[in-house]
Formats: C-alpha cells, sequence, structure tokens
C-alpha cells in the first residue's frame, strides 16, 4: 500500500465534520504556507536561542536540532489533539495515555539501547543520568497530557457547540419542509370529492325535481371553488374573503342539511381587508360543522372577529356537542397550528375551549 | 312473493329523497319501508322492519355505514353508497358487494335493481371481511398523541403537546405545565407515556415526563445527581437515578 492509498483510506474513514476540518487546514496551509512556515523558523529561532542561553555549553547547531526535535514534538502533540481531540476525551482517552505513555518509555529505552551498543564512552552508563532521562521523560509526559487534555477538552466542546447549532438549523429546515407538506395537505383536503361529489348529487336532485333552489345551491358551490381553489397559491388573503369562502361553504352545508344549520358572522369594523391567512378559518368552520353540528343533525356556528390590542382575534363557536366525542388525530388543527407558526412563530397562537354549556370554541390570534 | 322492501340510510335529507325517487323509477316494486338519518337509526330500522335491503351511505355522523352494514350483519343485503372512493370501489369490486355511486345516474341504477332482483332470494354476501379493510383504511393509524384535553378553571382547553413542557403527576391527576399555563388532566402518567410521541417526551422520573424540546440545561452534581432546567421555567425538575442514562455526558 502506498502513501495515496494509505491517505485516501484515512479520508475515508473521516466522519463529516472531521473532513471539513481536514479541508479548511489544508485550503489555509495551501494559501498561506509563507506564513506559516515563517512562523515555525520564528518558533524554533526562538527555541534554540533559549537553549544556547540557558545552556551555553551546547553548540548553535546542536541546539537548533533539539528545538526542531522539541517543536515537532509540540507540533505533533497540539495537532494529535486539535484534530484528534475524539481520541483524547471520551471513553477511549484512558486507552490512548497508556499506548502513548508507553510508546514514550519504548523510545527511552530505544535511545539507551543505541547510547548501550554504539563505541566511545556512554553518556547514559551513568545512573544519575539515567534518572535525569526518566525525569525529564516524565516531565514532558506530563507536559504532553496536559496540553492534550486542554485542547482536546476545549475543542470536544466548541465542536459540540457548533454540533447544536447545526441540529438547530437542521430543525428549523425540517419544520420549513413540514409547513410546505401541510400546504399541500391542505390543498388535497380542499378538493375534497366527497364534498364536492355530495354537492353535486345534491345539485342533481334539485334539479331534477325542478327546484329553484338548484341554481342557489350551484351558485354556492361555484363561489366556494371560486375562493377554494386559487386559495393555496397567495400567501395571505383578506378576513373578508375567508369569511366569503367559509359563507359559501355554510350556505351549501345549510341546503344540504335541510336548513337545519344556522350561521352569523360578525367582523369588526373595517376588519375585512386585513390580512389573513388562507384556509385556517375555512379549517375552523369545517370542524365546526363536521364535529359539532352534523353529528347533531341541527345548530349554529357563530363567526367573529375583533381587535384586541394590537392582535387580530378570529373565533369559531358553534353550540354541537364540544370536544367530548374522538377528537381524531386533529390533523387539520395541527395542521392550522403549523401554518400559523411558520408564519407568525410565537407570536400567533390557537386556542381550542368547550365551554360549559357545551359548544366548542376554536380561536386563532395573530399580530395586526 | 311478495315486494321487495328497503330501507335507506343518508344524513343528507336531499340525497336520501334523490335515492327513494331514483329507485322509485328504476324499481317500481321496491318498497322504501324506513329512512334512516345515521348509522345507528339504520341498524334500528332495519332490525324493526325486516327489509330485504339496506342503502347504507359511508360517511355517517354517529355511526358509519361500515358500522351499520357489521351489524346488520346477514339480516339483509347492504348496498353501500358513496359520493366517491377509488378504494371503497376497488374492494366493492373485489367482494362483489353492491354499491352506488353519488349521484346515482339512472342508468347505474337500473343495473343495480336488476342485480339485487336477482340477488333476493340468496343469502347476503359476506361484507364482514371488506367492511375490516375499510374501516382500518377510514380511522386513521394510531398516530401519536397531537392535542390533550385539560381543564383550566370551568373551560377544557384543547393543549397542543408541543406546547406542554412537562407532565407530572399530582394525586390522580396529572399536571400539564405550559410556559403559560397549567392544568389538570385525568389521565394517569403511564397512560400518556405510551401516547406521547418519544422521540420527544421522556419520563425523567416516576412522576415526570418532560418535554426535551424545552430543556436548556441539564446539570449534574458531584453525586452524579441530574436536574434539568427549563428555557420557560424557573422551577428544576429532578432526573431519578432510574433515568439518569438518558443523560449521559459525551
Amino acid at each position: 500500500m502506498n502513501f495515496r492509498q494509505y491517505v485516501s483510506r484515512c479520508v475515508a474513514r473521516m466522519s463529516p465534520d472531521e473532513y471539513a476540518d481536514a479541508k479548511a487546514l489544508d485550503r489555509e496551509l495551501k494559501q498561506h504556507w509563507p506564513r506559516w512556515l515563517g512562523w515555525y523558523v520564528l518558533a524554533i529561532g526562538g527555541v534554540a536561542l533559549g537553549v544556547v542561553l540557558l545552556k551555553s555549553k551546547i553548540g548553535w547547531w546542536d541546539a537548533f536540532i533539539a528545538a526542531n526535535a522539541l517543536g515537532g514534538c509540540a507540533l505533533a502533540f497540539f495537532l494529535s489533539a486539535w484534530y484528534g481531540y475524539r481520541k483524547w476525551t471520551g471513553a477511549g482517552a484512558r486507552r490512548h495515555f497508556a499506548s502513548f505513555i508507553g510508546w514514550l518509555v519504548l523510545g527511552a529505552a530505544g535511545v539507551v539501547a543505541i547510547d548501550l551498543v554504539t563505541p566511545g564512552p556512554s553518556i547514559y552508563g551513568d545512573p544519575e543520568r539515567i534518572k535525569m532521562l526518566l525525569g525529564v521523560i516524565l516531565l514532558m509526559a506530563i507536559a504532553a497530557f496536559a496540553v492534550i487534555t486542554a485542547v482536546a477538552t476545549l475543542r470536544n466542546r466548541e465542536v459540540a457547540q457548533r454540533l447544536a447549532l447545526l441540529k438547530g438549523e437542521a430543525e428549523r429546515e425540517r419544520l420549513e419542509r413540514r409547513t410546505v407538506e401541510a400546504d399541500l395537505k391542505l390543498l388535497q383536503a380542499q378538493v375534497e370529492p366527497h364534498f364536492l361529489f355530495n354537492t353535486l348529487a345534491n345539485v342533481r336532485h334539485l334539479m331534477a325535481t325542478g327546484s329553484p333552489q338548484a341554481v342557489t345551491l350551484l351558485d354556492h358551490l361555484i363561489s366556494y371553488l371560486r375562493t377554494a381553489l386559487p386559495e393555496i397559491r397567495a400567501e395571505s388573503t383578506t378576513l373578508g374573503r375567508e369569511a366569503e369562502l367559509a359563507t359559501a361553504y355554510l350556505e351549501i352545508m345549510r341546503m344540504r342539511m335541510g336548513g337545519e344549520l344556522r350561521f352569523s358572522f360578525d367582523i369588526g369594523p373595517g376588519l375585512a381587508g386585513h390580512a389573513f391567512p388562507p384556509l385556517i378559518l375555512m379549517t375552523l368552520v369545517e370542524n365546526a360543522v363536521k364535529h359539532g353540528i352534523v353529528p347533531r343533525g341541527r345548530g349554529e356556528v357563530r363567526v367573529r372577529a375583533s381587535m384586541e390590542g394590537d392582535r387580530l382575534a378570529v373565533e369559531v363557536a358553534d353550540d354541537g356537542r364540544g370536544f367530548g366525542g374522538a377528537l381524531g388525530q386533529g390533523v387539520g388543527l395541527a395542521n392550522v397550528r403549523e401554518r400559523l407558526k411558520a408564519l407568525y412563530g410565537e407570536r400567533a397562537r390557537l386556542v381550542l375551549e368547550s365551554g360549559g354549556a357545551g359548544g366548542a370554541l376554536a380561536r386563532v390570534e395573530v399580530p395586526a | 312473493m311478495s315486494a321487495p322492501r328497503a330501507v335507506i340510510a343518508d344524513d343528507e335529507p336531499l340525497l336520501r329523497e334523490s335515492l327513494r325517487t331514483a329507485l322509485a323509477q328504476a324499481w317500481p316494486e321496491l318498497e322504501v319501508v324506513a329512512e334512516a338519518a345515521n348509522g345507528a337509526d339504520a341498524v334500528h330500522a332495519a332490525r324493526e322492519h325486516r327489509p330485504d335491503f339496506v342503502f347504507l351511505d359511508i360517511e355517517m355522523p354517529v355511526m358509519t355505514g361500515l358500522e351499520a352494514a357489521r351489524e346488520i350483519g346477514e339480516a339483509a343485503h347492504v348496498v353501500f353508497v358513496t359520493a366517491y372512493d377509488r378504494y371503497a370501489v376497488e374492494a366493492f369490486e373485489r367482494g362483489a358487494v353492491d354499491y352506488i355511486l353519488k349521484p346515482a345516474t339512472a342508468g347505474r341504477l337500473a343495473e343495480t335493481a336488476r342485480r339485487l332482483r336477482e340477488r333476493r332470494g340468496a343469502a347476503p354476501a359476506q361484507v364482514d371481511r371488506i367492511i375490516d379493510e375499510l374501516s382500518r383504511r377510514f380511522a386513521p393509524a394510531a398516530a401519536p398523541l397531537q392535542w390533550v384535553q385539560a381543564s383550566i378553571g370551568s373551560t377544557i382547553r384543547l393543549i397542543n403537546v408541543d406546547d406542554v413542557l412537562y407532565f407530572r403527576s399530582d394525586m390522580k391527576y396529572t399536571r400539564i405545565v405550559t410556559a403559560e399555563a397549567e392544568a389538570l388532566v385525568k389521565t394517569p402518567l403511564r397512560e400518556l407515556c405510551a401516547q406521547l410521541d418519544a422521540r420527544h417526551f421522556w419520563q425523567v422520573h416516576r412522576n415526570t415526563i418532560v418535554n426535551i424540546r424545552a430543556i436548556q440545561s441539564v446539570a449534574v452534581d458531584g453525586e452524579g445527581r441530574r436536574e434539568i432546567a427549563l428555557r420557560a421555567r424557573p422551577e428544576r425538575l429532578e432526573v431519578s437515578r432510574a433515568f439518569s442514562h438518558l443523560f449521559k455526558a459525551s
């Protein structure tokens, strides 16, 4: 296996964030290598100067070699801790430090062995010197341990924060995607075949019996479809248009239920032109009819809109059986909630109550 | 053989009338003995009048047409009436169950009448299997709990579980805590735990389930006890030993 293969195997094993780190380092060195080389020479020169000043017996050449060795070691420690911080923290850290110290001891033994087999007077034959060598190794190990642990811990924390941030972004993205999906679902729900065909069946019957109401019902269906179909394409419509849509729906349902459905709209002065997200009022009205009125066969739906401080409040109340019955999965309501959240964040809310006197109340508040 | 008798069930009065007049044209000797506005009434009428045929709308309040058909069983031939449903129609075709699509055309109804005349003497078809299949499709799959009904004072409010910071058992009730309010539900914590989305709601103590999206931080003291701090509330939630593995520092 040549070097290139080895490197590509290492790269393949990297996690995405490690790969990003490596990429960044690569780019940095390619772009600014003279600067980093300069820093290295300066650092080595500084260390060599220090060694010469402290131990004047050592020549410049030896000092240069020693400084390179020390600097190289320090750099290796630092890089290992910086990029391999995962090895040095967490579960595997102890094993890594053990093997690190093992290699250190092995290296020292190697130096002594080489010294003993080479001809000439041995430097390390002297027990005092051996003791000193071991001391230096110990000190170096402690220093390396401290540096590696500190760097690795800091890095670990920093990367964890970065990952948390990325996760937050992913969460946000997921939410946005969900909103789009919710919109699509709404679109599908809007052109519900059951509603359409049942209404058409009613129209057909009225026509077959020659009832003048056929035209009225057809007109309501037309105005319902006119407002319902393109609705989703607009981010926001007006409360007035949404009320028209709800009215058309309620008129249709009233006729289909044989007149047993009553309804009223109370939209505060000047609020009809107020911006309001599409199909939210419609969903609430549909819910009131489907779950409140239809099961009883009759009832009343009241829609009320008013300004409350800096918020526009829209309420849909019915006198049906309240939320007592099976609530289903509340997909329609969950949809409304998600769309409100996507549009206004925490500044909008959906409140659902069933009053003591029975009936359900749904209330949407959006910033004015 | 006496005149064939039928019961018609649809929650919409005009559609009942429509089917009745259309049947009168397509099958003049058929006698409609009763009409029903929901599944329960249809079952009742079927027991009382012992008709040969029951025309059942599928989407009806109180009791759906499918449930009613199950109740009626082999007491009568069931004919489903539906506005539109691809799956239902497919299932009916496969199971040789009679059905009428709304709005029914005269031609289609005449065809149905012809088939029903032939069937009248025979035993009603076994519809159970098809009803089971369709009921599963109509009933939404068990999804995680989305809304809980809780009382705040005298009103009952629906609280979306995403807004709940934590649930805590409180005597025989469960206390629901959101950023702005606290409410009580009668459902025991154990039951809630089974219904909540386990990705977002973790039980951290015998008496506490926390919404992990509401957690600001988890503090560990010298003895390994963990305590949850929330973003929107000042109180701390204790994590008991049995659940402390959920918050392992990595």
